[in-house]
């Protein structure tokens, strides 16, 4: 019963939710060195390093210090970065709002353009479409930073034209919409290439293999005309799988902006990750932790409830989805 | 025809990944100085030509068989011989045919030396997670029970988990970028899909004739999973490994493009790929990513056509 699946995927969530945090917790800790020896004023004494690991907790077990951190977790304090004192959330509350609208916009990009495209393809098998499709396959063959990479070469330095701006996601604090959206041009279209190269195979195939069912068959011999078929038709029942793949798709779309975030310069969770990592900032490490984890356990859970809305047939009693 | 293209591209890259030094090195194929004979030094090392690179022997040795690129991956400006106004990096021409970086490094001289980079990590990737995936999708399907559902469920938060964030943390754990480390940090990401098809093809097979007939003559449980289940299975697995060689390239190029792959100066595309960027500081050196990017996407390209290929003639011949 579809209930009862539910239920049990929303029972594991929590475990899920503690593996990857625990993992994370105890990865990160094993790593060499802490915060104190990588921060430049600490080398002097050696008893004032030992007093703030003390305050820091790090003198204590691994397991111990895991417990404190879900203690606190559980009352919303994520502590404060040790490298700038500030506290963990502000830091996120900063980076996740620019992540959440580069990688949101691109995956709606990748959506809209891949059902468009693999609708068009699936359809057609001329010289255009066979360009397309190999279009396809070459971008999901290249790294996107590297696109972004050539992109910034033509569009963005003096050598090409100078038609967006290299780094940032504004020109000034105070900058205007227009100005936001100019520079969010070229993060959005790289991050959103491959996810809509993988995407619009699906389609394209799932369109395919619908358009050749009985009841298209049945219903074009009614005489409902081709436009209405396919869109009311083919695709709906196309897009089933894809709603999986999609929802799947999104916590990758999210961290791979880690990349796309570095080659634009954008603060986001990617770059707070990357940097928090590498100064053994334990608690910042950990709040991004939070929300990769947060991110990856809510999408599994949303594709298998969007699954069963979009599917009547998982709804039936005793099916087995 | 696209088949053949597609593995002659492979073939080659593995060419020139075994055949980097004869290709491009700062020593020769061989050379006589001072009275002996010194074949293949770039392999054997000799004392005699330590800090020697072809451009100073030169004049100094009696005969040299240069290499087809007289640049080693490492050798800069000041020991290249190029006598020019301007700072690099320069453009491709006769001399360097892919140009050079900031410091005066022939490309395509790393170009193929990090091919030998990259493709062992992608081998070396392909070959750990097969194995993780195969050993853990086996057990899952064969066991059942507790067992398949703990491995089911760790195989879906792997394969959602996003990859990127779990690499930059374990590559801290790892005491920094090794090849070892970079080979076992993507190896761990990548078996979810391995163990996913091994896991059906058990499930499938688990209750077939032969399996129960092993089982009936007391075959032990390990004995048929290694002896029946695995080798009838390991189709499907053989399909995604090609495949995965392109995404492993993919990876180790997004790893180093972080600072967090192949330690420099060695090379490896994306390293190459890291240079680039960050000369676009001085831009309008097109050169320094074109190149490297090219190198990625056929490799990529390649391996996508030929598990094409291999899916192709498994399904003719589970069909037939």
């Amino acid at each position: 019963m579809t209930r009862r699946l539910l239920l049990t995927r929303l029972g594991w969530l929590l475990p899920s939710f503690l593996v990857i945090t625990a993992v994370t917790f105890a990865v990160a800790h094993l790593a060499p060195g802490d915060p104190l020896q990588l921060s430049e004023d600490s080398v002097t004494n050696q008893a004032v390093i030992e007093d703030a690991r003390r305050q820091l907790e790090l003198d204590r077990p691994l397991l111990h210090r895991y417990g404190i951190w879900l203690g606190r977790l559980v009352r919303f304090d994520l502590g404060a970065s040790v490298t700038d004192r500030r506290p963990v959330l502000d830091k996120i509350g900063e980076a996740l709002p620019r992540t959440v609208v580069v990688s949101g916009l691109a995956l709606l990009l990748a959506v809209a353009a891949s059902i468009a495209l693999g609708t068009f393809l699936a359809r057609r098998t001329d010289r255009l479409s066979g360009a397309l499709s190999a279009s396809l396959a070459l971008a999901s063959g290249v790294p996107s930073f590297w696109v972004a990479v050539l992109l910034l070469l033509v569009f963005a330095t003096p050598r090409g034209v100078e038609w967006f701006p290299l780094q940032g996601l504004a020109s000034s604090p105070e900058a205007g919409l227009f100005d936001r959206l100019w520079h969010l041009v070229l993060p959005v279209a790289c991050l959103a290439l491959p996810t809509t190269a993988m995407l619009a195979r699906y389609v394209r195939e799932g369109v395919a293999a619908a358009l050749e069912q009985d009841f298209i068959v049945a219903a074009r011999s009614r005489g409902l005309d081709e436009r209405r078929l396919l869109l009311r038709h083919a695709l709906p029942n196309a897009l089933v799988p894809v709603i999986t793949i999609v929802g799947l798709q999104l916590p990758h779309v999210f961290a791979g902006s880690v990349v796309i975030e570095r080659v634009f310069g954008i603060q986001g969770m990617g770059l707070l990750a990357y940097e928090s990592i590498g100064t053994r900032d334990y608690p910042v490490v950990m709040g991004v932790s939070v929300v990769m984890a947060a991110v990856t356990l809510g999408s599994m859970f949303l594709t298998d409830l969007a699954a069963v809305v979009a599917d009547p047939r998982a709804r039936l009693p005793g099916s087995d989805r | 025809m696209k088949l053949k293209l597609a593995l002659a591209v492979l073939a080659g890259w593995l060419v020139l990944a075994l055949l980097a030094e004869p290709i491009a090195s700062e020593l020769p194929i061989a050379v006589r100085l001072d009275g002996t004979t010194h074949l293949l030094p770039f392999w054997t090392r000799p004392a005699a030509l330590h800090g020697q690179t072809q451009q100073s022997l030169a004049n100094r040795a009696e005969w040299m068989i240069g290499t087809l690129v007289p640049y080693g991956p490492l050798q800069t400006l000041a020991t290249t011989g190029v006598d020019r106004s301007d700072a690099p990096p320069y453009a491709p021409d006769g001399r360097h045919w892919l140009g050079t970086d900031e410091i005066g490094r022939d490309v395509f001289a790393r170009l193929v030396h990090g091919s030998r980079m990259t493709l062992l990590i992608a081998l070396g990737v392909v070959l750990l997670s097969s194995l993780l995936g195969t050993f853990l999708g086996a057990l899952a399907g064969w066991q059942g029970g507790l067992v398949d559902a703990v491995i089911s469920r760790a195989l879906e938060l792997a394969s959602t988990f996003p990859t990127v964030f779990f690499l930059i943390v374990l590559v801290a754990a790892l005491r920094g970028p090794s090849l070892l480390a970079v080979i076992f940090v993507l190896g761990t990401t990548r078996w979810p899909e391995t163990a996913r098809l091994m896991r059906a093809e058990v499930l499938r097979l688990r209750d077939r004739d032969f399996v129960v007939a092993a089982r009936a003559m007391g075959a032990s449980r390990w004995w048929i999973m290694r002896r029946h289940l695995v080798p009838n299975a390991i189709g499907p697995v053989l399909v995604s490994s090609t495949f995965a060689v392109g995404s492993a390239v993919l990876m180790e190029s997004a790893l180093s493009f972080l600072g967090l792959g192949v330690v420099p100066p060695a090379a490896s595309w994306g390293e190459l790929l890291q240079q680039a960027h960050r000369s676009l500081v001085t831009p309008g050196a097109w050169w320094l990513a074109v190149f490297p990017g090219l190198a990625i996407a056929s490799v990529v390209l390649a391996s996508q056509v030929v598990g094409a290929a291999l899916e192709g003639i498994r399904r003719g011949a589970s069909k037939g």
